[in-house]
Parts: C-alpha cells; sequence; structure tokens
C-alpha cells in the first residue's frame, strides 16, 4: 500500500465516504427514534466517528504508555516504579537540566523579542514588510532550519578558512573561531536560539494582534497625562495584552518540554546537549528499552499537563477579548 | 478598492495554483522520484565491462524474467558512497527491471528499528553484525543459506566472515564493502617512524613531534547521529594489536566487562594522543567538530596539516581526486603492542540482510554476494570488497590493491570486537562515550560504567 494516488483516494474520498454513509446509517436509526429522545441521542451518534478515532489514536496509546513505564525493557517483566527512578537519576541530571534551560531561556527569550518585535513594528509604516521577514522563518521545517544552522554554526579550527558562517564573520573581527555546539552551556544556548528563530513569528503574530486591541484612547490619554512610552507599555499595554502574553509564554513551554528534533539534527544530544524527548527517542529506538521510554513519556505528560490546561483556559478569554 | 480585490483573487489564485503543484508532486512515480541523475555508472567511476558483466549475472539469477516493482534498501552510506552503491544496483534494475530504491543515513539502525516493530520492515537493511544477529534471532531475516546455497556462500566468502554472518548455522547477511583498519601517512610529508614493529614507537614519534609543537594526528569524529564512531575504530584496533582476537571477541560478545583493566587501557592508548590537543591537528575541539567525510583531507593539504591517520580502506576514496597513490598517500599495517598480534586486524562492515522474502529481494540478495557485482563494486575504487573470489587488480588504486593483498593473506587473522558485533544501545553508548571521553578525559570510568550500563540493558 505504497501506491500514493491510492492513499489520496483513500483519503479524500474513502474516508469521508465512510464517515457519510456511518453518519446516514446513524440518521436512520434516529428516525425510528421518539423526537425528544433522537435529540439526546443526535449527537452522540455523531461523535461516535471522532471518538473512535480519538480512542484508537489517544486513550489508547496513552493508556498502555503508563502501563508500560512499569514494566522491563521487553515491555513484559514487572519493574514497578524502577524505571521512574532511572529517569530521575545519574544519567539522566544532565538531560533534565538541559529541559530546565530550554524551559526557562527559551520561552523568555521567544515573548521578550516578540513584544519588542509586536510593538515597536506597530508604530512603522513597513510594518507588514517587517513581519513578513519575522515569519519567514516559519514557514521552514525545524529539521530544515537545523541542518542550515549546523552549518552555520560549523567550526574550523583556528589559521584554517571557515567555512560556517557565524565563525567566518566571527573571525573577521580578529577573534578565534568558537566551536559553537562543542562547548558545553554554549551549545545549548546556540540551540535554543534556533528554536527562537523558528518560533519567533508566529509569537509576534499573536502579540502584535494583542497589541492591535489595546485602546487607543486609553493610550493618548495616558500620553497627554504626561507618561513615557516605557510607563504607558508597563502600565496599559502590557497588563492589556497579559492574555496573549500567557498563551504564548505556555505555548513555548509546552515546546521547550518536547523538544527533539533541533537536538537530534544537530547533536544528537552530543556534548552535553540531550534533552528528554531526544532520550526518549533514543531509549525506544537504540536502546530499544520500552520502560525507560514509556517512563519518560508519563512524566513529560505530567508536567505539561498543567501547561496544556491553562493554555486551553487562556483561548476563550483571549478570544472575549 | 477594487484593485485590492484583484489583487487579492489573484493572489489566491496563485496559492491555489501552487497548492495544487505541490499536491501534484505526491502523485510522482517511485521511478521519478527516486531518480538520481549522477549515480550512473560512469558517474561514479565504475568499470563499463564489469557493469555488463553484473547485468548479465543479474539476468541469470533471474532466469531472464523481469522481475519489475521496486526494493527498498536502508543504509548507512550517504553522499558520493551512497551513489556508488546505487550505480552498482542499477546493472540490477538494468537486467530484472526491478528498481532498486537505497537511501543512506547514518540511523540505519533507529529507523530498521521502529519500522520492524510498526511490522513495516525494509525489504532490505545494512546493519552491523551484532544488530542484525538480533533480529535474525527473532526470525526476522531471510535465511540466505537456503536461497543462495552454502556452497555458493562458501566459494564466495571466508568461512569466518560466514561465521560471523550466521545464527544457528543459518547465515543472515552477506557483506559487500569491507574495509580494514590501517595507518594512513603522507610520504611527503611523514616524518615518523618507517615501517614501525611496535605501536610505541607511534606514540614516541608522536610526543617528540609534540614537544616541537607538531600536532601529528588527523582525527575526525563528527557524524551526525554516529558521531564517535571513527574513535571507537581506534580503540578497537589498538585493543587487537594489544591483548588479540580472543579478547577481542569477548569484549565484543560482552563475556569482557567495558569495566575491565584491558578496555580502559585501549581507552587510554587512543586518548594519549586523541585527547592532547598538542598531538592533534586543531586539537581536540577541532576533531569533536571535523566531519569524517572530510577529516582526512589534512593529510594531503598543501600544506598538509597532519602526518597521521588510523582509519578504513576508505580514506583514499573520501579525499577524492587530490589522491596519489603511493606520493601523498600510503599506509602499512597499525604495529602492534604485543608482536604476536602484528597480524591481528580489526574489520569494520555491515551485512545486507532482507526482512522481505518475494522473488525480488532474492534475486537481489543473490546479485549483490556474486563476483561479478562485488566486482564492479570493487572497481569504483572506494572499498575493498568482501567477495574473496575478486582479483585485486581488479582495484584502479595500487593502495587499494595493496590493501586487498595484505588484509586477506592467509597471515591474517580477522577479529570481531564490539564495533561490528555490539547491538544497537551499546554501539551508540560506545560512539557517545567516545566523544564524552574526548570532551573530558578524567570521566573515562563514569563513561565505561555508562557503557556497560547500555550493555546490561539497564
Amino acid at each position: 500500500m505504497t501506491s500514493v494516488p491510492a492513499l489520496i483516494v483513500i483519503g479524500a474520498v474513502g474516508i469521508p465516504a465512510v464517515v457519510y454513509l456511518m453518519l446516514g446509517l446513524g440518521e436512520r436509526v434516529l428516525s425510528r427514534l421518539t423526537p425528544r429522545r433522537a435529540h439526546g441521542v443526535r449527537p452522540w451518534v455523531w461523535l461516535l466517528v471522532p471518538l473512535a478515532v480519538i480512542a484508537l489514536i489517544l486513550v489508547y496509546p496513552l493508556v498502555a504508555t503508563i502501563a508500560y513505564a512499569f514494566f522491563g525493557a521487553d515491555g513484559k517483566s514487572w519493574t514497578g516504579l524502577a524505571n521512574f527512578a532511572w529517569a530521575f537519576g545519574d544519567q539522566m541530571t544532565q538531560v533534565l537540566g538541559n529541559n530546565v534551560v530550554w524551559l526557562i531561556v527559551f520561552p523568555v527569550t521567544t515573548v521578550v523579542l516578540a513584544l519588542i518585535v509586536a510593538v515597536l513594528f506597530d508604530r512603522v509604516k513597513y510594518e507588514k514588510f517587517a513581519m513578513t521577514l519575522i515569519i519567514l522563518p516559519t514557514a521552514i521545517s525545524f529539521t530544515a532550519g537545523s541542518i542550515i544552522w549546523r552549518q552555520i554554526y560549523s567550526y574550523k579550527p583556528g589559521g584554517t578558512p571557515q567555512t560556517g558562517v557565524l565563525n567566518a564573520l566571527w573571525t573577521a573581527t580578529g577573534a578565534a573561531p568558537v566551536p559553537w555546539l562543542q562547548t558545553p552551556f554554549v551549545n545549548t544556548l546556540c540551540l535554543i536560539f534556533v528554536a527562537v528563530w523558528s518560533s519567533l513569528g508566529v509569537a509576534a503574530l499573536i502579540l502584535s494582534a494583542a497589541v492591535k486591541n489595546v485602546s487607543a484612547e486609553l493610550v493618548e490619554a495616558s500620553r497627554l497625562d504626561g507618561a513615557g512610552e516605557w510607563r504607558i507599555f508597563r502600565s496599559i499595554t502590557l497588563p492589556a495584552i497579559l492574555p496573549a502574553v500567557l498563551v504564548v509564554v505556555t505555548t513555548e513551554v509546552i515546546f521547550a518540554l518536547k523538544v527533539f528534533d533541533i537536538v537530534y539534527v544537530m547533536t544528537n544530544g552530543n556534548f552535553g546537549t540531550d534533552v528528554i524527548a531526544n532520550k526518549m527517542y533514543s531509549e525506544l529506538f537504540a536502546a530499544n528499552n520500552l520502560g525507560h521510554a514509556s517512563a519518560i513519556a508519563v512524566i513529560l505528560l505530567i508536567v505539561a499537563l498543567p501547561i496544556v490546561i491553562i493554555n486551553i483556559r487562556q483561548f476563550p478569554a483571549e478570544e472575549a477579548r | 478598492m477594487q484593485s485590492s480585490q484583484s489583487r487579492r483573487r489573484v493572489l489566491l489564485a496563485a496559492a491555489a495554483i501552487a497548492s495544487a503543484a505541490l499536491a501534484l508532486t505526491a502523485c510522482a512515480t517511485d521511478q521519478q522520484a527516486a531518480s538520481q541523475p549522477g549515480a550512473t555508472a560512469q558517474a561514479v567511476g565504475l568499470d563499463s565491462s564489469l557493469y555488463k558483466k553484473a547485468v548479465d549475472e543479474a539476468k541469470k539469477i533471474a532466469g531472464g524474467k523481469q522481475l519489475g516493482g521496486s526494493i527498498e534498501y536502508i543504509g548507512p552510506n550517504g553522499g558520493n558512497e551512497g551513489a556508488i552503491l546505487q550505480a552498482v544496483y542499477k546493472a540490477f534494475t538494468d537486467a530484472t527491471g526491478t528498481k532498486v530504491n537505497y537511501t543512506g543515513t547514518q540511523d540505519t539502525n533507529n529507523i530498521v528499528q521502529s519500522r520492524s516493530q510498526a511490522g513495516n520492515p525494509p525489504a532490505i537493511a545494512d546493519l552491523g553484525l551484532g544488530v542484525a544477529s538480533g533480529y535474525a534471532k527473532q526470525g526476522k531475516l531471510m535465511d540466505l543459506s537456503k536461497v543462495i546455497g552454502e556452497n555458493e556462500l562458501k566459494a564466495n566468502y571466508n568461512q569466518s566472515l560466514l561465521d560471523g554472518a550466521s545464527v544457528d548455522g543459518k547465515v543472515y547477511g552477506v557483506y559487500q564493502g569491507f574495509s580494514n583498519f590501517m595507518l594512513w601517512y603522507n610520504p611527503e610529508q611523514y616524518t615518523g617512524p618507517k615501517d614501525p614493529t611496535s605501536w610505541n614507537q607511534i606514540t614516541d614519534w608522536t610526543n617528540a613531534e609534540a614537544a616541537k609543537n607538531t600536532p601529528v594526528w588527523c582525527i575526525a569524529e563528527e557524524s551526525g547521529a554516529g558521531s564517535g564512531f571513527p574513535g571507537a575504530q581506534f580503540i578497537e584496533i589498538l585493543f587487537a594489536k594489544k591483548y588479540g582476537p580472543d579478547l577481542l571477541k569477548q569484549w565484543g560478545n560482552g563475556a569482557l566487562k567495558w569495566t575491565s583493566p584491558e578496555v580502559k587501557d585501549a581507552f587510554q592508548m587512543f586518548g594519549s594522543i586523541a585527547t592532547d590537543d598538542k598531538k592533534v591537528s586543531g586539537g581536540v575541539t577541532g576533531s569533536l567538530a571535523a566531519s569524517i567525510a572530510t577529516g582526512s583531507n589534512g593529510l594531503v593539504a598543501k600544506p598538509a596539516t597532519c602526518q597521521a591517520d588510523v582509519w578504513g580502506s576508505w580514506v583514499p576514496g573520501l579525499i577524492g581526486a587530490d589522491v596519489k597513490a603511493g606520493e601523498n598517500l600510503d599506509f602499512y599495517q597499525v604495529p602492534a603492542s604485543d608482536p604476536k598480534y602484528q597480524n591481528t586486524e580489526i574489520f569494520q562492515t555491515t551485512v545486507a540482510t532482507a526482512f522481505q522474502d518475494n522473488d525480488k529481494t532474492r534475486a537481489f540478495m543473490k546479485f549483490i554476494q556474486s563476483t561479478p557485482a562485488q566486482a564492479l563494486l570493487a572497481s569504483a575504487d572506494h572499498w575493498t570488497v568482501s567477495n574473496k573470489n575478486v582479483p585485486s587488480d581488479t582495484y584502479k588504486s595500487t593502495l587499494l590493491q595493496r590493501a586487498a593483498k595484505t588484509y586477506f593473506g592467509d597471515d591474517v587473522t580477522l577479529a570481531t570486537g564490539p564495533n561490528v558485533m555490539a547491538n544497537a544501545a551499546t554501539s551508540a553508548a560506545f560512539y557517545k562515550g567516545v566523544i564524552s571521553y574526548l570532551q573530558n578525559p578524567g570521566s573515562l570510568d563514569t563513561v565505561l560504567q555508562t557503557i556497560q550500563k547500555a550493555a546490561d540493558g539497564s
């Protein structure tokens, strides 16, 4: 079943046809019920297909993963909490530490830069052009972006021609080339920068829309009262756009928790850059350790859940504004 | 207002056309999508008369039938190496009409693992011996003893190689390209000992040159997901030359612990060179950042940036057109620390294994292990090949001719260690361990314990 035209036909025609038939069948069944009963049952009939899909692709894997987290590498021998003990043990200390760095630096940097872009670009005539430039990296996949930046960060020893753009510019100032991806901690910041570069566009768009919704009369009035631009930003703009900021922060925190492709492509976790999602991948597919990988997945779920709930709660508040 | 509306319509129409064009690219045939204009026999330097012989062999294997369809093949060789393999496999396509879609990636083990778990393995995969034997024990690989025949396999390969690729007496993989490890040097620049008889002579020379602030070693470890594997091979050859093939095999099959004094000693022998900025061209950091594809180029650069490089027989192929065999590039066997192991050699290769059993994969496996196919591969002048019937003068390069004669001689013992025998988890931990060790030599004990934990599956 690798024929692409066949897959397109199945996806574009087959699946809608099956859904249509199922709903038609459901309506025929409902037509045999009393109107009142049918009214109560109809939503569940229409939800049957999506609920079945969610159960299959979300609930079942979730339950299975939680179960496997208590078993050994083969998924058969009971190990209790041993996998979770391993997940917080020596081997994982640096990995967890790296994720903490991502959790702090990435959202903060993205939000600060997005705020600057949103507030300043709102005041210039060429806002659309400038915003387009900011959004362009969003069109590039994280993997492709990682390959691009891996070349940009490339290092050659001093005295030899630099093939990486960054070191070429750096050495042009007379400084020695820097092994960006091989220097501990610097390399994690370099990887975070790639994520910021990719994510800034969407964050800036969200905050820009929020900034435009700030009451112009209020801003004008405060200017007339003698407030400076920084005071206006701090006291009027920022409180007004706080729900949007929270949406951006929570979205980026979730990203920081599950970042994988940037790390995998650029360093594969070498040189002290490993993160929890990359570790999960290597435990499952390199080490073939189902227990370890599942434990990491469960921990990620538990940590991400509150943030997801906050994120979801912010959307209605933001829409209401 | 009207002009902005019409501009919007134009933009929407352009977006719709672009989307449709993108969707249509998904309808490209396998042939169109997989076509590689550069991967022709001529482009990679294959011998045209040997190409015809390989096509004839494939026709004979397929019984003159057009098998059609396609085979998906995943292996570790990308770039130019991948192009060479694709050009060789094209002979099979020309003979049988079966397209061979070869993908080269350093993530072969992970991809095969995930797809095997999903019940969708590739048709053919190049795997390390240790990794492949795991699949063979699960019954996931085609039994090549039946498909190819024991007589033909014995006629084409040394028994030690067949034993290495067998489980319960059944052969599960066939070898193609094959590399031993040697010390490469540039005769025009080399100031080290000629024909050394002991590794100590090499280290003494290295120390003497370092005292003059002349780093003499080219070391390159960067290889994406596989970073660290050249260092792992260097460590293994040093181990083999000091502790011999039997202990090396024990290390490879897990009987000798990673935390043993012998393994630690091999790491330290490697580290005495590789962790010293004065001995490695570009320093330790340079070696970590240097790509394996270009890391040996310093041997033949003008001026040369290094004088010695312990690595595989693929080095001349990687350096490329700048090589003048015997003039600016030559090799000798890595000298032994214990003279009785002078002719103990390690090798690096993968075995082609078949996860799917059908007429196409059977014919293809018979083809790639055949003498005409491997002679064709040899003519690319990139690797020595495993088929013992390929004469050494098939190689254009005098270096590969000498390598074939040297390392396939009767007095040479081909030894297997963790680089070919370890499972995927241990190999990954080994390579990462090399990187960690180079970054922090003081962490060797922790590195070895981590690798041992990976080997234990904990």
